[in-house]
């Protein structure tokens, strides 16, 4: 594995390149060309990541320590790039997709005044991302977890005269840092609270430490992934507990999970393509990738860890499902899908309750990310080619019968939209099937728990039925019924150009086939995933879960394939859409609800926006009137003793040369006394 | 030198030195301030050259020379900045000039009145000179 | 410390006490009476006032023992220069005022003479008299052709402007008569040479218990007393106190561990050749000390021409050329400062007298 070391390295260097050079001469010499650096180091970071791939597939891995980024006391933090499994699947996943999206970039972005911009964001993003991939410890991990919002606060607020865009990328910075709070918390508690037996061999990362009370000698202090995951099994299982529900924290908030999802659809401002990358493909799946990474921690823990993330997987996944269910903007039915999306694969991380099947739970959530990645950022791409044709026009109340204007696009994004709804052999059909096959065999384990399981296995599945609904109805609204152009549009909507429609069906190919040639065909991911990379965390990959479920399979598509019908059958033709707005009528209370996202932005200004700024309405009046009356007191007194002494400054020279030499008198006088005693 | 008559020296340059003090304080004519300030000098210099007369060296002397000559300029600029504020204000009086003082004070004004002056002696009266006078005014003459 | 009944420093007696203070407020009373108001006060009794202050003055803070042609001098251009200073500060009439600093500078020549600066006495004359004094008198006349102005017949602040002069000189007078004041030791140095002169041990003991006496006990003493207080060398204790009441004097310390064996080996001191020596180099020492008060050592590295110091042979005759060298070797560098301040001080009178002040009233 040492020829890694050459290379490894370049994987996020190349992008981090780019960016410099696009930053600094981006806006003066590139101009038009500013995509160049980006495309070419993610193109090569590709590459690379695919050697990486290629290097770690037999079975291996690689810890590479480049340099010292930080030594206090007994916590030493390497700049440690690891290479394994886990990590080389996303390395590939995120240069691949960031790739095609950086050359669709080029035609969106045309003429651009922050085309420059654009590119050296869109390359620190790369680079932050392939980093917080490649980190082999928490501190370097919650380094560029920070540089991925970063970027995701630029993206976001790309168009940041638009005062709504600003308003989006501060929600989004804000939000997902109330759970780095936790994240933050949680590393912390990692650091201090996990001891390990004094074995230097097996715990290379632990400094030595001694208890306190008994004086054993101890290991401790450590944050590299190697010691903590290996020693996970030696920790209290409330102290575990507790830095797992932390660790969630933070994934919750950076995958948009249930209470911290708000932010999600607002980032919906910022480009097209900076949605299909960001928020759908890559930096939102790092809560899934952090889960997944620390799945040694959450399999440890006592079971109502992985309970919570099933229960909040599943609960997201079917909330978001309703929501989407009655949006009208396209891009906001994507976002709330990827929210629904995700809340899958925390279902399938959640339902890791034994060993055996947290290998395959993690199989599950990898191989969904994976193909989610695919799809959805050809949808988010496919939304973005219809706004490019439409003016910027998203509404789809507003659009209808694009296909024949926009027949790539449409050809394509009925490829993602198939694969996101699990027609059957399309990717998304195979890893939402594992998913739903993990959370079947949580209910069979005879856990304490596993009747909630069945429950939640019951809810995915229904969530299935809704997502197929969901992205169908949209897909018909858009691409279906009469044709309907805005005004916008102007009068030669067209499709778009070649390097937009290029990724694009790029992209569909990998929808399609992906999921087909990745698992059920080869099990080349589980055993990427599974035989290799968990193993050495005593998390084996069992014989037996390989197999498919076939019932759940069957179950799975049926419920998909009613989705995709019901959907035709309501939207498939102008005709019948009365029907679905008095089935609206009738339900107003329902419907409302949906539409409006359940409220829970209004819950939010409510519990939290409310009692904050009624704090902050405190605060000023306090002080407004308490601490600035007391300034303003302190500032009088100088002001009374200068009124009781401004009849002084009369003027007069002569009584100034008074004044000095009266002045001279009292020393004089002080002097002459201290002489004469 | 007999050493008793340093302290002497001593007391009459610090007299001076105390008359010119309160003189430069109580007075008001610039000039006399100036005259004022000039003899307080006179008191240093004594001091000076008694003390170089007491050290038996030549410093205290050679120093005095140097407060003559700065004296000297010192008081050629002043007249001339006297000169140029008499042309601005034709009056001698230091209390003239208190516009320097806090914004909104009253300005300083003597409030008691002067006596009238004694009459000044009446000028000797000249015989006329020039042309032989009229006969009709040779009466008058002194 | 000793505390006898003894005049440690000028400053601990009462009558000493009065005798600087009363003349001197008095006379500042005077010159606070005396300056110029709307309602004057009588200047003749004022005047007076003034004039007894500073006769009184003269008789308490100067120390004239000899009565020499010099002292007279002294006395002469001090009350001279003093008078036309209060003049000064009191005349209402300007152009008297004027006057009257030229008298100042005339008397003060005089002192400078007395201190042998004929020099000074020259410049002061030539610069001040014939230069400053001319150049005011013209630019009173200009600017004040009409005669008084009421500015002359006021004063600003008489009574603080007086209190202020009056500590003023009363710090200086005290640290000039503490520092400077030599007429203790004066009179022990004579005490000394008189003792030092007596033929016998007898009269030298009475002479010195003479001394003692006269330096500070209040209550007389009969003669026999004296005698004994001359024995046990209660003599040496008072002139103990005297030096080391000295205030920077060089040699005090050493005379001070020569006086404190004196003070035993006295009593058993017989040969009245001895004693006679003895007492005459004490006499010297004494003498050493009283001219080293209030005297600061030079420092020994201060670079100084040789061309600098008093000739050779007779300095009190010859002073204008070793000042005249020492100005062009010692004091070369300011002296070409002061010439170029001095035409730097030309032209800018000249620019600002010059100026013709835009909208003048």
């Amino acid at each position: 594995m040492s020829e890694l070391r050459g290379y490894l390295w370049l994987v996020p260097g190349l992008p981090l390149l780019a960016a410099a050079l696009t930053a600094l001469a981006g806006p003066r010499l590139l101009r038009r060309h500013s995509h160049w650096p980006c495309i070419l180091a993610s193109l090569a970071a590709g590459v690379l990541s695919m050697m990486v791939l290629a290097a770690v597939a037999g079975g291996g891995e690689a810890v590479e320590r480049y340099d010292t980024w930080f030594a206090i006391g007994g916590l030493d933090v390497g700049v440690t790039l690891r290479a394994d499994g886990l990590s080389a699947i996303m390395l590939v996943t995120v240069t691949l997709v960031g790739s095609l999206i950086a050359i669709y970039s080029v035609g969106y972005m045309a003429g651009d005044p922050g085309y420059a911009r654009y590119f050296a964001i869109i390359a620190l993003f790369i680079f932050s991302m392939t980093g917080l991939v490649l980190a082999s410890n928490f501190f370097l991990l919650f380094a560029f977890w920070e540089g991925v919002g970063l970027c995701s606060y630029l993206l976001v607020g790309f168009w940041f005269l638009k005062p709504a865009a600003a308003a989006a990328a501060r929600k989004a910075f804000l939000v997902t840092r109330l759970g780095d709070v936790g994240f933050i918390l949680g590393i912390l508690l990692i650091w201090s609270g996990f001891v390990y037996p004094h074995d230097p061999a097996r715990f290379p990362g632990g400094s030595r430490i001694e208890d306190p009370t008994t004086g054993v000698v101890l290991l401790g202090h450590a944050v590299d992934y190697d010691t903590v995951f290996r020693g996970a099994e030696a920790q209290a299982p409330g102290l575990l507990a507790a830095v797992c529900l932390l660790l969630l924290c933070g994934a919750v908030g950076k995958s948009a999970q249930f209470p911290l999802s708000v932010w999600l659809p607002d980032a919906m401002e910022g480009p097209s393509p900076v949605s299909a990358l960001i928020h759908a493909a890559t930096m939102v799946t790092a809560g899934v990738y952090l889960v997944a990474r620390s799945l040694p921690l959450f399999s440890a823990a006592p079971l109502y860890v992985p309970l919570t993330v099933a229960v909040l997987g599943t609960g997201t996944a079917m909330w978001a499902a309703l929501i989407a269910l009655t949006q009208n903007d396209l891009k906001r039915v994507l976002a709330y899908s990827t929210i629904s999306q995700l809340g899958y694969m925390f279902l399938a991380l959640g339902s890791a309750t034994t060993k055996g099947l947290a290998a395959v739970a993690a199989v599950a959530a990898i191989f969904h990310l994976v193909t989610h990645a695919f799809f959805k950022a050809l949808l988010f791409l496919g939304a973005g080619s219809v706004m490019h044709a439409m003016g910027n026009v998203i509404d789809m109340r507003r659009l209808g019968g694009l296909r024949h204007v926009l027949p790539i696009t449409h050809v394509t994004f009925l490829c993602g939209a198939a694969a996101l709804a699990g027609v059957p052999l399309l990717s998304g059909f195979w890893s939402k099937d594992e998913i739903l096959g993990v959370a079947w065999a949580a209910g069979q384990t005879g856990q304490p728990f596993q009747s909630v399981y069945r429950v939640l296995f019951a809810v995915g599945l229904l969530t299935a039925g809704l997502t197929a609904f969901y992205t169908f109805r949209a897909y018909f609204l858009t691409f279906w019924g009469d044709e309907r152009l805005p005004p916008e549009a102007g009068h030669h909507a067209h499709e778009s150009p070649w390097v937009m429609t290029v990724p694009l069906v790029i992209l569909a190919g990998g929808a399609v086939v992906a999921g087909l040639v990745l698992e059920p065909l080869t099990h080349w991911m589980s055993r990427l995933l599974g035989e290799h990379w968990l193993v050495m965390f005593g998390l084996a990959l069992s014989g037996e879960a390989l197999n498919h479920r076939w019932g759940v399979m069957a179950l799975s598509s049926l419920v998909a394939l009613a989705g995709v019908g019901l959907a035709w059958w309501l939207y498939g033709a102008d005709l019948r859409r009365e029907m679905v707005h008095r089935l609206a009528q009738r339900f107003p209370s329902l419907y409302e609800a949906s539409l409006n996202k359940f409220y829970v932005d209004e819950l939010y200004a409510f519990f939290i926006v409310a009692p904050m700024t009624a704090l902050a309405a405190f605060c000023r009046i306090f002080d407004q009137y308490i601490v600035d009356s007391l300034v303003d007191l302190m500032g009088h007194v100088p002001g009374l003793v200068g009124r009781l002494l401004r009849p002084i400054q009369n003027g007069l020279v002569q009584f100034y040369a008074l004044a000095m030499m009266l002045g001279l008198t009292v020393f004089l006088g002080a002097l002459v006394w201290r002489l004469a005693r | 030198m007999n050493p008793l008559m340093l302290s002497n020296y001593l007391v009459v340059g610090a007299v001076l030195f105390a008359l010119g003090a309160v003189g430069f304080l109580a007075r008001r004519n610039l000039i006399v301030m100036f005259l004022c300030v000039e003899m307080m000098l006179q008191g240093v210099a004594l001091n000076l050259t008694a003390f170089a007369r007491h050290h038996g060296n030549l410093q205290g002397q050679a120093f005095v020379l140097f407060m003559v000559l700065v004296a000297a300029c010192e008081a050629a600029i002043a007249l001339a900045l006297i000169l140029m504020l008499y042309r601005s204000r034709p009056s001698l009086d230091v209390s003239e000039w208190q516009e320097l003082r806090e914004p909104g004070l009253e300005e300083t004004r003597d409030e008691e009145p002067l006596p009238p002056l004694p009459r000044p002696p009446p000028l000797p009266e000249l015989p006329p000179a020039g042309l032989e006078p009229s006969a009709s005014r040779e009466t008058s003459h002194v | 410390m000793i505390r006898e009944p003894l005049a440690a420093s000028p400053w601990s007696s009462a009558t000493a006490v009065i005798g600087v203070a009363a003349p001197l407020l008095l006379g500042m009373a005077a010159l606070y009476l005396l300056l110029p108001r709307p309602r004057p006060f009588r200047t003749l009794p004022s005047a007076l006032v003034g004039l007894g202050a500073l006769g009184w003055a003269g008789g308490t803070w100067l120390a004239l023992p000899s009565g020499s042609i010099e002292d007279v001098l002294f006395v002469g251009f001090a009350g001279l220069a003093v008078i036309a200073g209060a003049l000064l500060v009191t005349q209402a009439n300007a152009a008297r005022a004027a006057l009257a600093f030229a008298i100042v500078v005339l008397s003060s020549s005089g002192l400078f003479l007395l201190l042998a600066a004929p020099f000074l006495l020259a410049a002061t004359i030539i610069v001040y008299a014939g230069a400053i004094i001319v150049t005011f008198l013209f630019v009173l006349m200009l600017a004040q052709q009409e005669g008084w102005s009421s500015a002359d017949r006021r004063s600003r602040e008489p009574l603080l402007s007086v209190v202020a002069g009056t500590v003023l000189l009363g710090a200086l007078l005290f640290v000039a008569k503490a520092t400077y004041d030599t007429r203790p030791l004066d009179h022990l140095v004579a005490a000394l040479e008189a003792a030092a002169g007596q033929s016998s041990a007898d009269a030298i003991r009475q002479t010195l218990g003479t001394a003692y006496r006269q330096l500070g006990p209040r209550t007389p003493l009969k003669p026999e007393e004296e005698q004994r207080l001359g024995d046990d060398g209660k003599f040496f204790v008072a002139l103990r106190q005297y030096v080391q009441a000295a205030r920077g004097a060089s040699e005090r310390d050493a005379l001070d561990r020569e006086l404190e064996v004196m003070e035993f080996e006295w009593r058993e001191l017989e040969h009245v050749p001895l004693m006679q020596g003895r007492l005459k180099e004490l006499a010297r020492a004494v003498a050493r000390v009283r001219d080293g008060m209030g005297t600061v050592p030079l420092p020994a590295e201060v670079p100084r021409s040789p061309l600098s110091l008093p000739a050779p042979g007779d300095p009190e005759r010859e002073t204008v050329a070793p000042l005249g060298r020492a100005l062009l070797t010692d004091f070369l560098l300011p002296i070409e400062l002061g010439g170029a301040l001095l035409l730097v001080a030309t032209v800018g009178a000249v620019v600002i007298a010059g100026r013709r002040t835009e909208g003048a009233r």
